[in-house]
């Protein structure tokens, strides 16, 4: 027997003890039962640690007779990379994703208050542990061996060989598997039939939302450097399904708050989550199973029926919880007014489910075409940015609505009179764009809601400033610090939003005034390009057994002083042993535009590359850290007030 | 006051509706075989051809940067101009272009995937997403 594989198994056997052991107990308290269960967490996460650690020094080893050993890793493959493998295939990136489980439920039993709606909720999260290790020990099992010893493996596919893939897996699948926490509680909610199931989620699924954030940030990064046809997304099957949970989870983060402070949702909150949770099920399984390039991937491997068996079981159960206790969640009616920001928070929550349903059709439309009619078709990135483009603009005008609004109702004379400021801004700041020469009509809307919305938040929190320093508590510049301390949450929220603003900014910028010039670069020649020369010095050819790198020097200069900026060195690397081409692009930073060159090919003494210019791209980067910012504020503990 | 509630899910849904249901159709686009493009002749949308790359069609001008050759499926050929090389094309077995047929008979691509004929590719496909 293979000791990591015996690893799992007994990790399969605490998780069942744990999932019996909590879901008893919350019926009924009982100390040797609790030893029971908590043994079982234990012996879960450090045996799925373990087991872990047997699969990295497999692959530090590389030790080939183990299948998956040999299928990310060869011998020539660097420490570094080689670690990465762990989360390059579907095994071990399954693996990964229960060790961090195991590790939220540990966190879980240690953090939490020990009652019947944690009891339950544990029992929940170690029955998908359960799920996890059953496909780690029947379906693909990461420990299997070859019958023989391989010379070498076939090595880390190339497109994976970038720091940012490094982290990109892991940091996201900390998202998903953090996300079953909130459908966990909300199961636990419904069967204890206590509301405060939703105070207890806040911080984990903040956390989450955190990771999956920067996931999906880094993913963004690493298609913008790497994969020289995209830019930042692309509206892939992989990306999108990393969003569609993300779309969810973010709705959940502020239809909590209606619940928490006015008892209202109750219903929307458990749909919320359950949706989540088979979001990030569907995420796991489109990413893992090869279904995305073709629907008959699905027959090849059985991952795909397991899962989407899984996704049955866990909603038929869920529903059937919810029309068991259907009674608990009847919230009276909390709507009083369209002005009010229980109203906004709907909107917000109805475009962030219509969204995400969008992209979810969008998704998985090619693959019931192609099962049912038998025919191939791909939905176009156009329909993605139709729907999708409304949708976040219309947010962007909401979160400047939302501040303003008070709970229950607003008169209009109130709105109108707060928001007569920003508003005035975001003309001002759309006219100087305009005349600055960004003059598409659908930009200026965007310019416009950035604007708005930005201004909003700012007068807020200059309100909040005035209002805490005239109290006498203390000077403009210590309120200004403390105004945000003392309201951790809410000025959380608010940084968050503006980084959302910043990179909306980037988004709306980038998406309409990206120009792509193909251009043929005579060596020796500067070649005008916009403002720039670019002049293609030389090239050169390195050949190695592994790849082969064709290296296309340009010099990009300066048009007026022909100062040369920078030499940037787009690389097309072919691997032989992969038949693959990864493309590094070359960019010039600038602080309002990155010129990005994809390289094409040399032929004689012509390069052939594609030159864009990227504006407003440094405010997504920028965005995404002040976004860390803001949700760290939000998830710091609370103090005692500093006032 | 359930109004309030009923009115805006409503409307925001209603919206959304219009919007998908308008936007969805025209935005879908088909894999056709050369023959079938040929057969169907969609002038002026955009559409996703796949087929083989005859080797020896490969020319580039180094003049106008046009990349030019010749597809097929073992029924009909197609001309491809592409602006701009596409690294691999000659190793490739198969290739999907994306882009407009236009009514000189030339098929117009703005993109091209490049297929290997490697059984790695299919994998490093599924497992290279972002």
């Amino acid at each position: 027997m293979e000791p990591g594989y015996v690893g799992l198994a007994i990790a399969f056997i605490g998780a069942l003890a744990a999932t019996i052991g909590f879901a008893l107990l919350g019926r009924r308290e009982d100390r040797r039962l609790f030893q029971i269960a908590k043994t079982g967490v234990y012996a879960q996460s450090i045996l799925l640690l373990y087991s872990t650690a047997v699969l990295l020094y497999y692959l530090i080893i590389k030790d080939f007779s183990v299948e998956y050993v040999a299928m990310y890793t060869e011998k020539s493959l660097s420490l570094f990379y080689t670690l990465s493998a762990l989360w390059a295939g579907a095994s071990g990136s399954l693996l990964l994703w229960s060790l961090i489980l195991a590790f939220f439920i540990l966190a879980i039993l240690l953090k939490e208050r020990k009652d019947d709606l944690t009891y339950y909720a544990l029992s929940i999260l170690s029955s998908i542990q359960v799920f996890f290790l059953l496909i780690l020990l029947v379906v693909t099992d990461p420990f299997r061996r070859v019958d023989f010893m391989p010379d070498d493996g076939v090595g880390l596919n190339p497109l994976l060989r970038n720091p940012l893939m490094w982290f990109h897996p892991p940091t996201l699948f900390i998202g998903y598997a953090g996300l079953a926490i909130p459908f966990a509680y909300a199961i636990a909610g419904l069967i204890t039939e206590r509301d405060s199931w939703i105070f207890r989620i806040r911080k984990w699924t903040l956390f989450s939302w955190l990771f999956l954030s920067l996931g999906i940030y880094i993913g963004g990064k690493w298609s913008y450097l790497v994969l020289g046809w995209g830019g930042y997304w692309a509206w892939d099957p992989v990306e999108n399904s990393s969003l569609i949970p993300w779309l969810l989870s973010t709705a959940l983060l502020h239809s909590a708050m209606i619940q928490e402070s006015r008892r209202g949702m109750k219903m929307w909150n458990v749909l919320l989550s359950i949706t989540t949770f088979e979001a990030i099920i569907f995420a796991t399984f489109l990413t893992r199973s090869g279904v995305i390039s073709s629907v008959h991937a699905f027959g090849q491997s059985s991952t795909g029926y397991v899962f989407v068996t899984y996704m049955g079981i866990t909603t038929f159960f869920s529903l059937a919880v919810i029309a068991y206790k259907h009674d608990a969640l009847i919230s009276r009616d909390i709507f009083e007014s369209f002005l009010s920001r229980e109203t906004s928070f709907l909107v917000n929550n109805l475009l962030f489910v219509v969204a995400g349903a969008t992209i979810f059709w969008g998704t998985i439309f090619p693959l019931i075409n192609e099962a049912v009619q038998g025919v191939k078709i791909t939905v176009g990135p156009e329909f993605y940015n139709e729907i999708v483009g409304p949708i976040i603009i219309s947010l962007a005008v909401l979160m400047g609505v939302c501040v303003v609004l008070s709970w229950r109702a607003t008169s209009l004379r109130e709105v109108a009179y707060r928001i007569r400021k920003p508003i005035v801004v975001a003309v001002l700041i759309t006219l100087l764009l305009y005349l600055a020469g960004y003059t598409n009509p659908l930009s200026l809307i965007g310019f416009f809601a950035f604007g708005f919305a930005a201004t909003s938040h700012i007068q807020e929190y200059l309100r909040d400033v005035r209002l805490h320093s005239k109290a006498g508590r203390a000077a403009v510049v210590s309120s200004a610090f403390k105004v945000v301390m003392n309201r951790r949450r809410r000025y959380g929220g608010y940084i968050v939003h503006l980084a959302m603003l910043i990179i909306f900014l980037g988004i709306v910028g980038s998406f309409f005034y990206d120009v792509t010039y193909p251009v043929t670069l005579k060596q020796g020649q500067p070649t005008k390009v916009e403002d720039y020369w670019i002049v293609f010095t030389n090239w050169h050819n390195t050949v190695t057994a592994e790849k082969r790198v064709l290296s296309i020097n340009l010099e990009i200069r300066d048009s007026n002083s022909h100062t040369p900026l920078k030499v940037v060195t787009p690389q097309v690397i072919y691997y032989p042993k992969f038949e693959a081409n990864i493309v590094k692009v070359g960019i010039l930073s600038l602080p309002l535009e990155d010129i990005y060159v994809i390289p094409d090919g040399v032929e004689g003494d012509v390069a052939s590359v594609r030159v864009r210019f990227v504006p407003f791209i440094n405010l997504i980067w920028i965005g995404g850290v002040i976004m860390v910012v803001g949700v760290l504020i939000g998830l710091l503990p609370k103090r005692r007030e500093l006032r | 006051m359930k109004k309030v509630k009923l009115v805006v899910v409503f409307a925001v849904l209603a919206l959304a509706f219009v919007l998908i249901v308008t936007s969805f159709a025209s935005n879908l686009s088909p894999y056709l075989s050369v023959t079938e493009l040929l057969e169907k002749r969609p002038y002026g949308s955009t559409v996703q051809v796949i087929g083989k790359v005859l080797p020896n069609t490969i020319s580039f001008n180094t003049s106008s940067g046009i990349l030019s050759f010749v597809i097929t499926d073992n029924q009909s050929v197609v001309e491809v101009y592409h602006n701009g090389l596409v690294s691999n094309l000659g190793n490739s077995t198969e290739v999907v272009v994306i882009g407009k047929y236009g009514d000189d008979g030339i098929f117009y691509a703005q993109r091209i995937l490049v297929k290997c004929p490697s059984k790695y590719v299919e994998k490093s496909e599924e497992e290279g997403g972002s």
